[in-house]
């Protein structure tokens, strides 16, 4: 799926864990309808999600919002959720100033992700 | 006078010495209306090729932050010469542009509906993010595919306002004239391929070129080179020699192009024209935008293409962008409905302090939780000083931050 700005495709790294990699620029113009995108492709059964944004160049706070949404329906279903973000990433500074760390695990990249999962 | 069995007002105006016998006359008769309805129904499709071709090519180029675009079509003067000419201009992501411009060989309606299959294949195949020369590969392929084959030209010119380049692949199409900021022109001569249809396994090539701020681009077809008797080179000739007083603006430069180039005002075939120029950054940044989501991608580009050119580093200038877009993001918010408001933005140098300003012209609410007030922290914490004024007439939120590697 893709706009102007931003694309995201989605894999099962596991039966019940579900990718959804976002590259390009998350902003106003763009956020919810992204969050409707990943919030139906996690069906309940799913144990966990991971948000893949080692390509998203740019986030702002209505990217940020996106997220904490996400981690408050995931975790009304006790789903595990984890955002990958490298640390040379430049979204990354954007993502810490709003504490993303306090509703998801922030890993630097998927296979780190998905032994995060496990590891809950 | 001589009786010639024809009542008045049926009788078809023919010179009297075509009109000795009658059964003669009434062929000739026939064969006139015929060429006469021929005419009209080559009028009507010469019309109705225009028409469609018209409605195929995009009046209003798309805003690209740093490039100003102008384009022309003009049909030719000949019976039928609508050739499938076009131009288009592709906003791709991450702020790069794709200009193309293309010729589709063939005539009238025929040649208009081909050139439509062409352009929005185009179109999907730069929507991909493919480089030119794949493109071109790809459109050969496609138009293999097509039912009424033929051949056309491609030319595609990927500008990247940011690097300043232009990268370029060509499918036997005429080099697009370069005039560099100084006014001197040159024609951007890369590896040529085959037209597009002309072989089953071609290979493209393509070059990059510098297109410092300053620089114009102009893409062309070959009717306005081209003069039933001169040579291509003569044309190409006489477009350079305009090219070194092409006016700043693209539009003003697509007029005296035509004017100029086409000497009777009236093409011999049918042209496309597309002058793109590239601005340099301005010394102070002021941009006015529609209150509408879709205007932060280009306010952060402008954004960060300014700070670029005042040597700003890419972190600090990734969290200026941020910061700046949040405000941004507030004047949207609160601005005045209905529809149709606007917002500006004003970045200045102040010695090696920088000030961002947004102004809105609607009254500032405060945030109500959410990513309002996540914005708002989010500014605090990526500038030093954030000043909010509530004005009568509206908004200004007004954000300082040292610059540490600044140039001088």
């Amino acid at each position: 799926m893709r706009d102007r700005l931003a694309e995201v495709s989605f894999s099962e790294v596991r039966a019940d864990a579900i990718v959804a990699s976002v590259s390009g620029e998350i902003d106003g113009s763009n956020a919810a309808e992204l969050r409707r995108a990943i919030a139906e492709r996690v069906p309940s059964t799913a144990r966990s999600l991971i948000v893949d944004l080692t390509s998203t160049t740019y986030i702002d706070s209505t990217g940020v919002e996106l997220l904490f949404e996400l981690a408050r329906r995931l975790s009304a279903r006790r789903q595990i959720f984890t955002v990958v973000v490298p640390r040379s990433s430049g979204i990354r500074k954007v993502l810490e100033l709003c504490d993303i760390g306090s509703v998801a695990v922030l890993v630097e990249s998927q296979g780190e992700g998905v032994e995060a999962a496990d590891a809950v | 006078m001589v009786e010639r069995g024809w009542r008045e007002g049926e009788r078809p105006e023919l010179p009297d010495e075509l009109g000795q016998d009658p059964g003669g006359d009434a062929i000739l008769g026939a064969a006139l209306e015929g060429l006469r309805r021929a005419a009209e129904e080559v009028e009507v499709e010469r019309s109705t090729a225009e028409t469609l071709q018209r409605s195929l090519l995009r009046e209003r180029l798309p805003d690209v932050s740093g490039l100003r675009l102008a384009a022309r079509y003009l049909p030719g003067s000949g019976e039928a010469r609508i050739g499938g000419d076009w131009y288009d201009a592709i906003p791709l992501r991450d702020g790069r542009v794709a200009l193309v411009i293309g010729d589709v060989v063939g005539r009238g309606i025929e040649a208009a509906a081909r050139m439509a299959h062409l352009q929005s294949a185009v179109r999907a195949y730069a929507l991909e993010g493919l480089r030119p020369s794949l493109i071109l590969e790809r459109m050969n392929g496609f138009v293999q595919e097509l039912e009424s084959r033929g051949t056309a030209t491609l030319l595609l010119a990927v500008v990247d306002p940011d690097a300043e380049t232009v990268r370029l692949a060509t499918a036997g199409h005429p080099p697009p004239l370069v005039v560099d900021p100084d006014g001197n022109t040159s024609f951007a001569e890369g590896p040529s391929g085959n037209p597009l249809g002309a072989s089953l396994f071609p290979s493209y090539d393509e070059t990059v070129i510098a297109m410092p701020a300053g620089s114009a681009l102009v893409l062309y077809t070959d009717g306005i080179v081209e003069r039933p008797d001169q040579s291509l080179d003569h044309g190409m000739k006489i477009l350079s020699d305009v090219g070194l007083s092409l006016p700043d603006e693209p539009d003003q430069a697509c007029r005296l192009l035509l004017d100029q180039l086409l000497s009777d005002g009236l093409a011999h075939d049918d042209v496309a024209l597309l002058v793109a120029r590239l601005d340099a950054p301005p010394l102070t940044l002021d941009l006015v935008v529609p209150a509408d989501p879709t205007s932060l991608v280009g306010v952060r580009r402008g954004l960060g293409r300014w700070l670029r050119a005042i040597g700003v580093g890419d972190a600090e200038s990734y969290e200026l962008q941020v910061a700046c877009g949040e405000a941004c993001a507030n004047a949207i918010a609160h601005a005045y409905p209905p529809g149709d408001a606007h917002f500006a933005v004003r970045a200045v140098r102040e010695d090696d302090e920088l000030l961002i300003e947004v102004g809105d012209f609607g009254a500032w609410r405060p945030p109500r939780g959410g990513s309002g007030g996540r914005g708002l922290a989010l500014i605090e914490q990526l500038t030093d000083s954030l000043e909010i004024d509530r004005g009568i007439a509206g908004t200004t939120v007004r954000m300082r931050r040292r610059m540490s590697g600044m140039q001088a």
